[in-house]
């Protein structure tokens, strides 16, 4: 609320010429009866009502005013806090990712926010009934008898208590409705992204079953609220203390120990206090609820750290040469504590600047790993990566990244045209450079039989494109930012080996000078490479060497081509003694 | 524009008349009846209680200023005067107690209604919408929906307490009492007015929201691509255009909802000086005493307070039926995909599939199949390969009855696809996806996703299957191991077998293997090929791929291209042909044998 003074003593000047108004109004009708009332009254009835109608006016347009002015504070509070959360999450490193729900995200940049809006929109709202009975209070203080106080006394005690009682309960319901909604907006999401899953094994009861679930733990926790809302025993309280107090004024007025006029203040002077109960009635949910929300906005923000950008080494150098050295790196995911098995171990190897080479072993050894450390998106746990010849941790984390091009196994594209999502690392690219990409990758021949040609939107993910159509757009996606380091991980599986190899024969011939990390179980394309990394079950490098070499001197290679090779394994070995 | 700006516009499904979502919206309310008629009833007690109480005080202090005060007299009224206080909290209690038993309801049924029905969709629904925002319309616009429904009750209240109140007024004097409701047809006719302007500030809003509900996904699924391309500067401010823009609106629609205030306020003021100087001269002219003025101004003002509820009734409704109408769009958008109302239940598929003459289209723009026939036999093993684009996944689609076809007909064991209940045909196919979707959750939550009441052996022995049992032993917690959404935490060949697993524990008829070890090392493959044979006995396959070891065991292979089937045979057949797969085959997939590799390091 800080970052806004301006607006917040506007907001404070507004709450102090409303709370006036609004005590002044009543005094001056009540001036105005007494005229009426009296015959003898001589001051112009058109003055009085005219600056009775101007104070009316003032007091409308200041509330509006007022009103505005919170919805602005506590809206732009909102949209800086949302700023805040989106670039937090956005530089949070993958290990966070890896384990966060996108409905929670979903839930706490609209749902939580709002809440949160809500308390500082109405906050100044909820102060002037306040403001506005004290300054009733001090008003007729004058006139108040203490013996009442001997009544009221306890009953105010009971009305604190009961206050204080109705926070205590409602507490755990109204934060709780942010986590519930969350919920909702967790199995929704859930649901709604993999419908096509459920369709496909008729799980629309199982899906539904789990909606219900979280959607009548929200109804309960409502309910919950909802008993203690209607438990308010503040304005019970209150109320039988105006009745009582009425009652015993009415018996000492009767006995002459209270004058009539004291009896109409003591009553006024209580029912002052009906309006700000029934502001603490919405207010203490308001409150609890944004405080809740700030609480858990805050953990979100706070948990994990923004990747490191600034304090990092200055650099000169705009491109790298491509080599890549790995000396004794180990590796496991950070995501589930220390539990977790090395994922690489002990890795060596070196790849010169411009070579080809291919990066493979089974199911789950870690190639795609290897590629996410290179791009600094994980941390090895030991060891070095050195580029060009220096670690890669003394670059700034930018210039690796966009130097060094990624074609990821699990292709997402953005639900946006295919020219935009082609541009996603060059935004500011011409649309002929990138028809030139799209060539190269063979996005072309497809992009033109569609209707919309590049401004084809392609759905969430890209659902609207085939599996191989959705390689193609990525690869051009990497290939329009040139970049010094090129590396295809599995991205032409769903691509048939015709269009592969041309593909391949793009990266070769026009996009030459570059070193090119293949990861493929295409034996043709293993087989053609200038270097192989052959890795094992474990993770660790079992050879490397040219096709050639290898086929003889490993068994972890052989097993590439397939089950056959064990089969034929020992007739190899003597057809290699025999040559 | 943005990335996630408005990439799925939201076109609206169609455009609802004010009086057609009021007709609907009532709907909606009326099985609620007994609670808005009991709330209204609690509503008008409580007014009831605020305008008898000041008369009850009246009475005491005017029986004091009489000579004689009549104590008994005095004695009642107060108490009577206590007994409003709390028959007032009661009704205020009953009140609430009242909303508790009726809008969480109202909310949870919509929410169920909507949810349904999102399901019952088709394909082609999902694929032009964004998730993000579906989201919000079944989270964010039933709530704010819901919030209209809170109104009809006190709308009901504060009419009859205005009512009262003005034959109070009458009562008491007849030309002031005219005067003070002639505010109110202009009243009416002003936030008539203002309906549409707050109906289209809430559509604004309602759509902002949405966007960053969509903005919030893309950019968290997208999170590795912008880390990748160093871009989260440039997603972050494009999503701060949308924040902006949500700011925008919300403003917008503050203002517009609550200007009722000061304008109702200004009215109500205006019309309360009117009369005041009315009451004057008339009181001058002693054609009525000032004892009626005074009362006149104090039930004056109980008279605009019911109003000015009531003068909200239209902007509150508009901006509401903003999010109704984004709920009806989704009520009211018919699947392409309808149940037959009696539909052919079948559980033992022999998997005899013909397609005839299909003619098939995504968005009536590109068409995928013209004039496609394929029969495949019961028990067969169908390979199919062409480029990418060609049409294999639609194939698929069309089978699994995921997206409606135009034209031909598909027939399973001579049924008719149209005529077959989906949920007991669809449990029949056993399908592996192109785009493995594994659901957050243990591992084996996903594998038992079509059979929950399959046991732990069952699962091991899929597992063992698909060769994932290895890897997934040694994890910390074996089978129960948790994934993050989409399978995050494998690696992506890990997804596929456990889709693969997945798919063979419900024990289809059928089954459908889309590019399922594409991502799976080939000697993995293999193994799992061994096995499969074993499985594959009596069902009936559909085998996608481009590795030359997955389909050359096939009993035939189709080759595709633009959705035609261009030629088809046995691998043999087909070699000795010499066409389209021979010259593949040469070209492509021969380096992928064993033997070639052999006969290439003996040269
Ligand atoms: N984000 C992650 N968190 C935890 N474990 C992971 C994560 N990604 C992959 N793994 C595990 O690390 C191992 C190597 O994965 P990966 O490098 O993707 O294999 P691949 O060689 O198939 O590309 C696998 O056993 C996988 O289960
Ligand atoms: N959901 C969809 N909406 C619109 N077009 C689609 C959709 N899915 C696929 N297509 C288009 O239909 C054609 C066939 O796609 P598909 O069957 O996935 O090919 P593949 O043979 O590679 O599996 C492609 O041109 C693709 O762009
Ligand atoms: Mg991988
Ligand atoms: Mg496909």
């Amino acid at each position: 609320m800080l970052h806004y003074p301006v607006q917040f003593i506007l907001n404070l000047i507004g709450i102090v010429l409303v709370t006036l108004t609004r005590t002044i109004i009543p005094v001056r009708i009540g001036t105005l009866i007494d005229g009426i009332l009296d015959p003898e009254f001589s001051g112009n009835v058109l003055i009085i009502i005219l600056t009775l109608l101007g104070l009316y006016l003032l007091r409308n347009f200041t509330e509006y005013g007022i009103w505005m002015l919170g919805h602005n504070l506590g809206s732009k509070t909102e949209q800086r806090i949302r700023r805040e959360f989106f670039d937090s999450v956005q530089n949070k490193p993958l290990r966070y990712h890896d384990r966060v729900r996108t409905g929670d995200l979903i839930a706490l940049a609209s749902n939580d926010l709002r809440v949160l809006n809500t308390m500082i929109s109405h906050g100044s709202f909820y102060i002037y009934p306040f403001a506005q009975s004290i300054l009733t209070i001090i008003l007729q203080i004058e006139s108040f008898d203490y013996r009442i106080v001997i009544f009221t006394g306890p009953l105010l005690i009971l009305y604190t208590f009961f206050v204080l009682q109705y926070r205590k309960k409602l507490e755990p319901f109204s934060k709780q409705a942010l986590s519930k909604h969350a919920g909702v907006t967790v199995v929704l999401q859930e649901s709604l992204t993999g419908v096509q899953v459920t369709k496909a094994f008729s799980a629309e009861a199982l899906e539904f079953r789990k909606f219900r679930q979280k959607v009548k733990a929200y109804r309960e926790n409502w309910l919950g609220e909802n008993r203690v809302q209607a438990r308010f025993y503040p304005l019970l309280v209150l109320y039988i203390s105006i009745g009582v107090t009425f009652i015993v004024s009415c018996i000492l007025v009767h006995n002459n120990l209270m004058t009539l006029g004291d009896l109409t203040a003591v009553n006024l002077l209580q029912l002052t206090l009906v309006e700000p109960t029934g502001m603490i009635f919405w207010a203490v949910r308001d409150f609890i609820g944004g405080f809740g929300a700030s609480e858990r906005l805050y953990k979100m923000i706070s948990t994990d750290k923004v990747e490191k950008r600034t304090a990092e080494a200055k650099t000169q150098r705009k491109s790298f040469k491509g080599k890549i050295e790995f000396r004794n790196i180990s590796f496991s995911y950070p995501s589930n504590g220390n539990q977790n098995p090395l994922v690489l171990k002990n890795l060596n190897f070196t790849i010169l600047p411009n070579q080809r080479v291919a990066l493979v072993g089974p199911t789950g050894c870690g190639k795609t790993s290897i590629a996410k450390l290179l791009l600094r998106l994980y941390q090895p746990i030991e060891g070095e990566i050195l580029l060009d010849g220096k670690n890669i941790h003394n670059y700034p984390l930018d210039l690796v990244r966009q130097r060094i091009g990624l074609i990821e196994q699990d292709i997402f594209l953005f639900s946006q045209t295919i020219e935009d999502n082609i541009k996603f690392g060059q935004p500011r690219a011409e649309l002929e450079e990138v028809i030139q990409v799209s060539k190269l990758a063979h996005v072309h021949d497809f992009v033109e039989k569609l209707p919309n040609g590049y401004k084809t939107i392609v759905g969430e993910r890209g659902t609207r494109l085939s599996g191989g159509e959705k390689q193609r757009v990525a690869i051009a996606r990497a290939f329009l930012t040139n970049p010094d380091i090129l590396i295809l991980d599995d991205s032409m599986s769903a691509i048939d080996s015709e269009t592969e190899e041309k593909i391949g024969r793009a990266i070769e011939n026009v996009l030459q000078n570059r070193t090119t990390i293949i990861i493929t179980h295409r034996l043709h394309t293993i087989r053609t490479s200038d270097y192989i990394l052959v890795m094992d079950r474990s993770g660790g490098l079992s050879a490397m060497g040219t096709h050639e070499d290898l086929i003889y001197s490993s068994d972890e290679y052989r097993k590439i081509f397939g089950k056959q090779l064990e089969k034929v394994e020992k007739s190899l070995i003597s057809g290699q003694g025999g040559s | 524009m943005g990335l996630f700006s408005s990439a799925m516009t939201e076109k609206k499904e169609r455009e609802y008349r004010d009086r057609e979502l009021f007709r609907r919206y009532i709907h909606y309310l009326t099985p609620f009846k007994k609670n808005i008629i009991l709330i209204a009833l609690f509503i008008i007690i409580q007014a009831v209680c605020d305008i008898l109480a000041p008369l009850l005080v009246k009475f005491v202090s005017d029986e004091f200023l009489t000579l004689n005060p009549n104590f008994i007299g005095i004695i009642s009224a107060s108490s009577g005067y206590f007994s409003l206080q709390v028959i007032n909290w009661v009704a205020f209690s009953a009140q609430q107690k009242q909303l508790g038993k009726y809008i969480p309801f109202f909310l949870e049924n919509l929410r169920y209604e909507v949810f349904q029905k999102i399901q019952k969709q088709d394909m082609s629904f999902f694929d032009k919408r964004s998730t993000g925002k579906l989201n919000s319309i079944i989270v964010n616009d039933t709530l704010d929906f819901t919030n209209t429904a809170v109104l009809i009750s006190d709308t009901l209240g504060n009419l009859f307490i205005s009512i009262l109140t003005f034959v109070i007024l009458l009562f008491f004097n007849f030309v002031l009492a005219l005067i003070a409701i002639a505010a109110i047809p202009i009243l009416f006719i002003l936030m008539y007015l203002l309906r549409s302007l707050s109906k289209k500030v809430a559509v604004g809003y309602r759509k902002s929201i949405s966007d960053v509900n969509s903005s919030i996904v893309e950019s968290i699924e997208g999170i590795q691509v912008s880390k990748s391309f160093g871009q989260e500067m440039t997603i972050s401010l494009q999503f701060e255009q949308i924040n902006r823009e949500y700011l925008r609106s919300w403003m917008h629609l503050t203002a517009v909802t609550h200007f009722w205030r000061p304008l109702i306020n200004t009215l109500t003021s205006i019309i309360m000086c009117i009369v005041l100087y009315y009451g004057f001269n008339m009181i001058l002219t002693e054609t009525i005493t000032p004892g009626t003025v005074v009362m006149f101004i104090l039930y004056l003002q109980t008279f605009f307070r019911p109003i000015m509820t009531l003068a909200r009734f239209f902007p509150e409704l508009s901006a509401g039926m903003a999010s109704f109408e984004r709920i009806l769009g989704i009520l009211d958008t018919r699947p392409k995909i309808v149940q037959n109302s009696n539909p052919l239940h079948v559980d033992n598929l022999n998997g005899n599939i013909q397609f005839k003459d299909i003619y098939f289209t995504y968005d009536d723009e590109n068409v995928v199949f013209n004039d496609l026939t394929l029969k495949i036999d019961s028990g067969e093993k169908l390979a199919i390969v062409g480029h990418t684009g060609a049409g294999k996944t639609s194939l698929t689609a069309l089978l699994g009855r995921y997206y409606e076809f135009q034209e031909g007909s598909i027939l399973i064991d001579g049924y008719n696809i149209r005529d077959i209940d989906l949920g007991s045909y669809r449990k029949q196919i056993g399908k592996v996806e192109q785009d493995v979707f594994l659901f957050p959750g243990t591992i084996f939550d996903n594998i038992t996703y079509g059979r929950k009441e399959a046991s732990e052996e069952e699962v091991i022995k899929v597992l063992q299957i698909v060769q994932a049992y290895d890897f997934i032993r040694v994890l910390p917690n074996g089978i129960y191991t948790r994934i993050g959404e989409r399978g995050k935490e494998l690696s992506v060949g890990q997804r596929q077998l456990i889709s693969f697993a997945r798919a063979i524990l419900l024990d289809p008829s059928i089954l459908i293997l889309d590019e399922a070890t594409s991502s799976v090392d080939a000697y993995t493959e293999a193994m799992i090929q061994e096995a499969l044979d074993e499985i594959l006995k009596n069902r009936t396959a559909i085998i996608i791929a481009h590795r030359l070891s997955t389909i050359v065991g096939a009993d035939r292979i189709i080759v595709m291209e633009q959705g035609k089937i261009v030629e088809e045979g046995t691998h043999e057949e087909l070699l000795s042909q010499g066409g389209k797969y021979a010259s593949l085959y040469n070209q492509y997939f021969v380096h992928q044998s064993w033997e070639w590799q052999l006969q290439q390091s003996q040269k």
